[in-house]
């Protein structure tokens, strides 16, 4: 990163700045010693937690990270389960009127929506209920002639909901609801087509076939033997999806303008802010390793069958 | 060969010759437009006009933008950037890659193994912000552009070239071929390669829709390829711009444009894998 035309410092201290100030400023924040050091410093204080300082806004690195995650954590999780309803709903119907033409639909619309750019969905969106139908906003988390919910998870429609502020509440909600639509369809292609596979696979088991010669009722069988085993891999998915998700994250923030982690890195990037582009991105990669493990666990936890 | 993929052709299922026809239609169809696109545009891309933000009219088919440019002209003109970057962008992954996962399944070892853990956590990363890392070592730009996702894009040739290297490993072949003599380089190039080569194309067309993505989710951003150069993303950065004033039109059809040839790209790929029975798997 430090190849890039455009010195942050000067960027920070103004067109009048002398050499002097500039070269006094930069020994200050320790840009001048050699880079082998600057990296090996750096490895250090990560493992004790310390990502170092922002550039731009001079606050330590994690302070600002930890202040926009739950923006994007409220981005993600909404899109997860938009997805997992979406996907599951159309994935199970399309395996039990399997090559009807409910399947085949539900197959095209999974192909079509896999193809979709997400920021191009993200904008047609805006377009259509923001625009044209003005239902819906489509900027930001809250109005701001809205009361703002206090710091408590970050997360506002959480926040609000907690600390009974009900306008807060709806109106972030309805925030919400085109961004998480947005990013929620993206993922069911996916899921929709693992449910489909799976569901069909489970069907045609040798313990339904047997369900089935007992004489239990078709939508015993259905539910409640075959669905269960269909469901699991779908949350391996859902870990295997994450990069993919956390990539849409980004860029769903960019255009609804969501100030989660992903808008803070564009903003970061153009900023020349090479601590806090440097943190986000070690955050974004232990993040990925981290929902890796727990899907793992978690997996093994849903599946008697497997033990560690 | 032909005749092999003609049988295949015939043993596969509908679907499977469903999709892969009508994605080769949408593909062919796209890559004639930007071929001929002097033909199909009535305005240069570049030209502005004095019909600034203008909808869909007689004169110009898709609008113009807030600079007065033909909408049509410039998705035409940027189906050849946006085609030429993503296709750029899939060489040089598919090289480094396949070249990277050659060298590490043939000699093993620790080269192997240090290979496979840069690879491992290149892979675990969301695309896009992998492309964003790159375009801001690099800069903007076409060229910038097109290596900088290439090389977002190279974990997943490699892991496969690896694992094609080991299993043709196994079959023992290559020991003999080294017994009478043959070095290295000869081994991997007349032997192995050639193996790999089905799979590598199929993985390709799958690379070659997520890096039309990133490209244009690069320009979107506006860390791609700048303006004026006609490209779909960057075109739909426009768009967005110009949200306030309702011209809808100026991100309908470069968004358009990109989900036909992705749809197209996809629909081969999975054809093209479910068809000759590659069971490559995408990301």
């Amino acid at each position: 990163m430090h190849v890039i035309p455009g010195d942050p410092i000067r960027a920070m201290l103004g067109p009048k700045a002398t050499e002097e100030m500039v070269s006094m400023m930069r020994h200050q924040l320790g840009l001048d010693r050699p880079l082998l050091t600057q990296y090996f410093d750096y490895l250090f204080n990560l493992l004790h937690g310390d990502l170092g300082n922002s550039i731009t806004t001079r606050r330590p690195v994690t302070y600002e990270i930890a202040l926009h995650f739950p923006i994007t954590l409220q981005l993600t999780l909404g899109g997860i389960i938009i997805a997992a309803i979406l996907g599951i709903y159309s994935g199970v119907i399309s395996a039990l009127k399997e090559n009807k033409l409910a399947d085949h639909a539900a197959r095209i619309y999974a192909f079509f929506v896999y193809s979709l750019p997400v920021f191009w969905l993200g904008l047609m969106f805006q377009i259509v209920f923001g625009k044209m139908l003005g239902v819906l906003p489509i900027y930001g988390t809250l109005d701001p002639f809205i009361d703002r919910p206090p710091f408590i998870t970050g997360m506002v429609v959480v926040d609000s909901l907690i600390t009974g502020n009900l306008p807060a509440f709806f109106n972030s909600l309805e925030h919400m609801i085109l961004p998480w639509l947005t990013i929620g369809l993206l993922l069911s292609a996916t899921i929709s087509r693992i449910a489909r596979a799976n569901m069909i696979e489970a069907l045609g088991e040798d313990y339904v076939v047997g369900a089935r010669a007992k004489g239990t009722p078709e939508s015993v069988v259905t539910y409640k033997h075959a669905l269960r085993n269909a469901l699991l891999p779908v949350v391996t998915v859902i870990g295997l999806q994450f990069a993919l998700l956390l990539g849409g994250a980004l860029l769903t923030e960019y255009v609804y303008s969501l100030n989660g982690m992903g808008s803070l890195l564009i903003s970061a990037i153009y900023d020349r802010d090479f601590p806090l582009t440097q943190g986000i991105v070690v955050v974004f990669s232990l993040l990925v390793a981290l929902v890796s493990l727990s899907i793992d666990i978690v997996y093994a936890f849903l599946d008697p069958r497997i033990k560690y | 060969m032909f005749s092999e993929i003609g049988r295949k052709f015939k043993q596969s299922t509908k679907s499977d010759r469903v999709l892969v026809s009508v994605g080769l239609v949408l593909v062919v169809g796209v890559i004639l437009l930007g071929v001929f696109a002097s033909y199909v545009s009535p305005h240069g891309p570049y030209d502005m006009g004095e019909n600034r933000l203008a909808p869909p009219s007689g004169q110009n088919l898709l609008g113009t933008d807030y600079l007065g440019r033909d909408i049509l002209s410039r998705i035409a003109y940027g189906t050849r950037i946006s085609l030429l970057v993503a296709a750029l962008a899939a060489s040089v992954s598919l090289v480094l890659g396949a070249g990277l996962g050659l060298f590490s399944g043939y000699f093993g070892g620790h080269l192997d193994r240090v290979i496979g853990l840069m690879m491992d956590a290149l892979y675990s990363f969301p695309v896009i912000v992998l492309a964003i890392m790159m375009a801001v070592m690099l800069g903007p730009g076409v060229t910038n552009t097109a290596i900088g996702v290439g090389i977002a894009l190279t974990p997943s040739y490699y892991r496969v070239t690896r694992s094609l290297v080991l299993s043709v490993k196994e079959r023992g072949f290559i020991e003999g071929v080294r017994a009478i003599g043959a070095g290295d380089l000869y081994t991997m190039g007349h032997h192995i390669l050639p193996n790999c080569l089905p799979s590598l194309a199929v993985l390709a067309s799958f690379n070659m829709a997520e890096g039309i993505i990133s490209v244009a989710g690069l320009g979107f951003i506006g860390l791609g390829v700048q303006q004026p150069t006609p490209e779909w993303g960057a075109d739909l950065k426009i768009g967005r711009d110009v949200l306030a004033y309702g011209a809808w039109w100026v991100s309908l059809f470069p968004g358009l444009m990109i989900l036909v040839m992705v749809l197209g790209v996809n629909m081969l790929s999975e054809g093209a894998n479910a068809l000759f029975k590659l069971g490559v798997r995408r990301r």
